[in-house]
């Protein structure tokens, strides 16, 4: 809103200068090679635009794309953070959920080979954490068919999330401050 | 040639912990019932042993921990590593894993 009334404002002065007509001469000849020369300028400018404006929302779009699959992934590392905090997890529910964890890292770094603007993100601490995480709560023995996380483990395993929750997020940064 | 165990079908599709007493399909009983015997046999046929992770619900890491720890214990590291070849299209980082746990130093339980 200010910045629309600071634009107005400049424009209204602007445009009262060039009322004086005094500086400037005019001729009621018009060249038909400057006429031609002034449409195709506009029909240039035009197109520029269009297209510009086109680029931005394909981009913001792509961007808007990989950052909700972000967001789906670390939507289930909360589900780990939840079961980790609960201090038991079903034996085959953290198989499965490590399994799809492990997917979604390969399907991040496999859409960032084909993204314009996160093509050189590094997966690799990303990755790192995440065998941490696994081998945290998969490395325990189950009984029953459920894993009872000892309180050191749940404090490393909350240390691990964080430092994929960070990473996460600088993957984020990244991909919106990229142009 | 080679020996091959695909695990999904050779032996679980779910397969599980560590032990015996951690339930079903753990990795000791993957060792002392398939791998150790399909690898003493690809010792003595003088080829590879290929073991396909693939096509399973999932691994954890105690499972694949212990049986391939288990054969390095056996065989020693650099026999082990030389004879295996392990498939995992699914989940490609386990590959790098079970290298670890093969080099692994760790006191036998």
């Amino acid at each position: 809103m200010i910045r629309f009334i600071i634009v107005a404002f400049l424009g209204g002065l602007i445009g009262v200068y060039l009322c004086n007509w005094q500086y400037f001469e005019f001729d009621k000849k018009l060249h038909v090679a400057e006429l031609f020369a002034l449409g195709v300028t506009s029909l240039v400018g035009l197109h520029i635009a269009g297209k510009l404006s086109q680029q931005q929302s394909s981009q913001r779009s792509e961007k808007d794309f990989y950052i909700s699959e972000i967001k789906d992934f670390r939507n289930k590392l909360m589900k780990i953070k939840l079961k980790n905090d609960s201090g038991s997890v079903s034996f085959p529910e953290s198989i499965y959920l490590f399994r799809d964890i492990n997917y979604d890292i390969s399907h991040l770094e496999e859409l960032s080979k084909f993204s314009t603007f996160c093509r050189n993100t590094d997966f690799k601490k990303l990755r790192t954490q995440f065998v941490i995480l696994r081998e945290l709560i998969t490395g325990i023995s189950p009984v029953n068919d459920t894993i009872h996380i000892p309180m050191e483990i749940r404090l490393k395993t909350d240390t691990v999330l964080h430092n994929m929750k960070r990473e996460l997020y600088q993957i984020i940064l990244k991909v919106n401050s990229s142009k | 040639m080679a020996i091959k165990i695909k695990i999904a079908t050779d032996f679980s599709k779910t397969p599980g912990a560590r032990y015996y007493t951690d339930g079903k399909k753990s990795g000791q009983e993957f060792f002392e019932t398939l791998l150790d015997k399909r690898f003493a046999e690809a010792q003595l046929e003088n080829v590879k042993l290929v073991v396909d992770l693939d096509n399973t619900d999932g691994f954890a890491t105690s499972f694949l921990d212990e049986a391939f720890h288990r054969l390095a214990d056996k065989y020693s590291p650099k026999v082990v590593l030389d004879r295996l070849e392990v498939i995992s299209n699914d989940e490609p980082d386990w590959i790098e894993e079970i290298k670890h746990y093969i080099n692994q130093d760790k006191p036998k339980k």
